[in-house]
């Protein structure tokens, strides 16, 4: 009927457009992107903590199998859902709204595709992490895209909502945010790029120029060439050929230093021994174990003996399960040369300091791997410690220092200063002048030189010379030049929106343009860095956190069908949903609800969750959060329908 | 056009609307008067399909309110009490998006939004955002949007509310203009209003009805107020007497101040009896002072009424 789908659609846009022309909008797309990005952050770092994602966990699972990002998205949808009929009831528009010619559902459908457009339209910009986690040797380039557009863009977009916005309070929270930022900035000068380069540190080690599967990094510390394909050579010539040797960290050039030494080396006495073992001779292997294994618990050399003479001691052979006394069964025979990565430590990245560059790399060069030094320039050429080791120059002699000297201190230092001392002038303006031809006369020139500095930046990129545009200076490029353009569009539709008068659909452009800019800009760098992210798997997780989200808003729209106060509304809908959530530990709590179990867990948003962020879009899964929404859909009709209220 | 039939409206023990009937003819405006609270806004209500009654039925032209809400809703143009709008909306585009729910063709949304600006003298502020109006505005951007799809039935709910005089001057002009198209009901407290626009008044109140008469009916009763200097050897008693004899008086309030008489005549099926007075007066050869003639205000018929129903004073309602 195409009558009632242009009643839903008027519905529809009217809704969509009040999210941007009221405050709710911008606080809830603002909150949603911040929150994302600090949980987002956490999960890097517990990332870079592990050398490399497990194949079986999806990077988008571990973000929806906390029960953190559930609750977030209760609390987003209930913000977001609270206003819908509540807001109507206590401004007496319901009254208008009902006695047109449309029906109830159309009233409904209208206003709850509406909400559910503009929360994916809150989720979409996470996309971006998601992309970051599935090549984790971006990880680094991205975090720069992702932290720095946030600290740097939130302050400008509330900088400009606050001249735009007609309420007083928006000015206030854009000075002290845009306070913060600048203090943060002339404090700390720009050293985004050290941090973040911390928290990622591992995934930025594995970039393998010649794809052979070893680092460069790894590559270039033992002198092999790391732009050719050298997996199979064995130039020390101890059997072990180097990508063997790369894995389980011995060293490819040290005939004395295979896997097999390596191996005896780690399992020793001190290091398999697990707290609260007890283990009177210490020799390894726990009382417990030792009477059960034929040795004594007082002798403490019968560890490193060979009981069976297969070659592999005592204590190897039981930290590896195999048979202590019987020849045939060694560590050779269980594993055929495939021994699990798990039991052996990766030394050569290890990094006991945590300041981001490997023990033995900073051994190598005399510096301590003891403290953090990654911000000491130990040569005094001007460039910290470890700044040299990612340009992989020697930090101790001054002569050897990055290739391009002026790209990157140069310009970002300049930069900054320039951004930060822009952002404190049209702060103060912003703040203090209500004039809108002051504002007016700003936005011009801040727009022009905004546009000036893009074309200069662009300019330096264009003629520097193609052998240095690394991947590393593209994005620094490309985030650069952008900041700036981005403040040219944002000046620029400002003004036009100060012109014509409709501030606030102007404010909604641009931060659905900075939206829109984000996303794309960091598919351009993932497509020019590295290969294909699987794209099915992400869209498969977001149509389940989608669907999630979906459903959380069915139940706001009932809930605030009932209340005639938004807040009243939003609480019990916000209550109703955690208990909801909370049924799941029904079986645990109480023991005769045990045969319920089953069902339960099965409806559990977290499995659900799950099994889309695995791939797998059942249709029985489909089929449940459909119904559910309809159900709660059709009795926000029937509540419409009751009309109780006066 | 409208039938309401034995309706009812019960909010839990409270009786809003008690068993009342009546009809609003074709191009007919009728003045819904009553004292706050007395049930005004709850037929309306019922009428315009926003709340189902207890019991009883409404019709709207052929539809009825049950069967054929849509219908109903299609035909009617309601202004609610207070006149709510979307505060974060610009009024333009409230008056579109308004156009669009009550299904006016995409063809023709701009012109009828240009026509209800310009009826309801709105157009200067087109781009103003409807949180920002004054009452008087806000009011008639709601005026503006009832008509919008060209209703057969306009329903409103204290219009002039907010007004000032100007505007309520205007807006009773507009309502006479629109009456060739449509049929107007308009609900208020203010007699006079009811009085300068309307040609039929339902007096409501506690629920029910408690008149409903032309407003000529309402105000047939007409009263003479003459004083006549002290005639020498007439008394007061001798002149009224003459005064019963020349008209047929309903009712004769004398009084008798320093150097005058002063009479109060409610005539009965009179048109005006001045004349047959002053002739009298030249014949008898009294002094008249003051001859004027006054018809009985709907205030009085609206306080009068509403005493004899509930015996209280209303006179801190009227007075509003």
């Amino acid at each position: 009927m195409p009558s009632s789908i242009r009643a839903i659609w008027t519905i529809f846009a009217k809704e969509l457009s009040s999210f941007f022309t009221t405050s709710v909008g911008y606080t809830v797309i603002l909150g949603y992107v911040l929150t994302t990005s600090l949980f987002f952050l956490l999960i890097l770092k517990i990332l870079s903590e592990v050398s490399s994602i497990p194949p079986t966990q999806r990077p988008l699972s571990i973000f929806y199998k906390d029960y953190l990002i559930l609750f977030i998205f209760m609390f987003f949808a209930s913000i977001l859902s609270m206003r819908l009929f509540a807001k109507e009831k206590e401004t007496g528009t319901i009254e208008m709204l009902l006695t047109v010619p449309v029906t109830d559902w159309e009233v409904v459908l209208g206003k709850y595709f509406a909400t559910v457009a503009f929360y994916a339209v809150c989720i979409s910009p996470s996309l971006i992490n998601s992309l970051v986690l599935f090549r984790p040797e971006i990880a680094h380039n991205l975090m720069k895209t992702i932290i720095l557009p946030t600290l740097v863009f939130l302050p400008l977009i509330i900088v400009v909502i606050s001249w735009v916005s007609p309420k007083r309070t928006w000015p206030v929270l854009a000075a002290v945010l845009a306070g913060i930022f600048v203090f943060v900035v002339l404090l700390r000068g720009f050293h985004f790029d050290r941090i973040t380069q911390r928290i990622a540190f591992i995934p930025d080690d594995q970039i393998d120029s010649d794809n052979d599967g070893m680092s460069d990094v790894w590559e270039d510390m033992y002198g092999l060439d790391p732009a050719r394909k050298n997996a199979r050579e064995d130039p020390d010539g101890d059997g072990d050929y180097n990508f063997k040797e790369f894995v389980y960290g011995s060293s490819p050039v040290d005939p004395g230093s295979n896997l097999t030494t390596l191996i005896v080396k780690t399992v020793q006495p001190e290091n398999v021994l697990r707290k609260g073992d007890e283990d009177r001779d210490k020799d390894g292997i726990p009382d417990k174990y030792e009477k059960w294994l034929g040795l004594s618990a007082e002798d403490g050399s019968d560890a490193l003996a060979d009981n069976d003479g297969d070659g592999d001691s005592n204590l190897l052979e039981w930290r590896y399960n195999t048979d202590l006394t019987d020849a045939a069964k060694n560590l050779e025979s269980k594993f055929r040369g495939h021994l699990p990565i798990k039991h052996i430590v990766k030394k050569d990245f290890r990094d006991k300091d945590n300041d981001g560059m490997p023990d033995r790399w900073e051994e190598s060069y005399g510096l301590s791997s003891s403290e953090d030094d990654g911000g000491i320039d130990e040569d005094s050429d001007g460039y910290s410690n470890i700044e040299e080791y990612h340009y992989r120059t020697d930090p101790t002699l001054s002569e050897s220092r990055p290739s391009l000297p002026e790209s990157k201190a140069w310009f970002l230092h300049i930069a900054s200063y320039i951004l930060a001392a822009g952002l404190f002038v049209f702060i103060s303006y912003g703040y203090s002048a209500r004039q809108e031809d002051r504002i007016s006369y700003l936005l011009k020139y801040g727009g022009v030189s905004c546009i000036v500095l893009t074309a200069v930046i662009a300019c330096v990129f264009i003629f520097l010379p193609s052998s240095v545009k690394t991947g590393r200076i593209y994005s620094l490029f490309l985030f650069w030049g952008f900041v700036p353009f981005f403040a040219a569009v944002t000046c620029t539709l400002s003004r036009l929106a100060l012109l014509s008068r409709s501030r606030l659909n102007a404010a909604a452009v641009s931060i659905f343009l900075f939206l829109v800019f984000r996303l794309f800009w960091a598919f351009f760098i993932a497509e020019k860095a590295v290969s294909q992210p699987d794209v099915g798997i992400t869209l498969s997780g977001y149509t389940g956190g989608l669907l999630v989200g979906a459903f959380f808003i069915a139940v706001g729209i009932f809930f605030s069908s009932l209340f005639k106060n938004q807040i009243n509304a939003a609480v019990v809908m916000f209550a109703f949903l955690v208990i909801l959530f909370l049924t799941q530990f029904i079986p645990s709590v109480i023991p005769s609800a045990e045969p319920l179990k089953p069902i339960l867990d099965h409806y559990s948003f977290i499995r659900l969750l799950a099994q889309f962020t695995d791939g797998n879009i059942h249709l029985g899964n489909l089929t449940f959060f459909i119904s559910a929404i309809v159900l709660f859909l059709f009795l926000t009709v029937s509540v419409l329908g009751i009309r109780k209220w006066k | 056009m409208i039938r309401v039939k034995n309706l009812s409206k019960n909010f839990g023990p409270v009786k809003a609307v008690d068993n009342i009937s009546f009809h609003v003819r074709e191009g007919e405006i009728l003045g819904f008067l009553g004292p706050n609270g007395a049930g005004k806004s709850t037929t309306m209500r019922i009428i315009t399909c926003f709340i189902p009654p207890t019991s009883g039925t409404v019709s709207v032209g052929p539809y009825d309110i049950f069967s054929h809400s849509r219908n109903v809703r299609q035909i009617i143009g309601y202004l609610p009490e207070n006149a709510p709008l979307y505060p974060e909306m610009r009024v333009y585009q409230y008056l579109a998006f308004r156009a669009g729910l009550k299904g006016v063709p995409e063809s023709r949304i701009n012109e009828r939004i240009e026509a209800v600006m310009d009826m309801c003298n709105i157009t200067d502020i087109r781009n103003k955002i409807n949180g920002h109006l004054s009452k008087g505005y806000r009011q008639r951007v709601g005026i503006a949007d009832c008509m919008l799809h060209e209703p057969r039935v306009l329903i409103l709910d204290e219009p002039t509310v907010g007004l000032d005089p100007l505007q309520v001057k205007e807006t009773r002009k507009m309502f006479q203009d629109l009456r060739q198209k449509s049929t107007i009901v308009i609900s208020t407290h203010i007699l006079s209003e009811v009085e300068m626009t309307c040609d039929r008044a339902l007096i409501i109140n506690k629920g029910k009805i408690v008149a409903e008469e032309s407003i000529k009916d309402l105000t047939e009763e007409k009263e003479v107020i003459m004083a006549i200097e002290k005639p020498e050897g007439s008394t007061l008693e001798e002149i009224s007497t003459a005064i019963q004899s020349l008209v047929q008086v309903a009712e004769l309030k004398k009084s008798e101040e320093e150097g005058e008489y002063r009479f109060e005549i409610s005539c009965k099926g009179v048109k005006d009896a001045r004349n047959a007075l002053s002739l009298k007066a030249r014949e008898k050869g009294w002094r008249i002072l003051e001859l004027k003639s006054t018809f009985a205000s709907l205030e009085d018929v609206f306080q009068n009424i509403i005493e004899e129903e509930d015996g209280t004073d209303v006179n801190s309602i009227v007075g509003t």
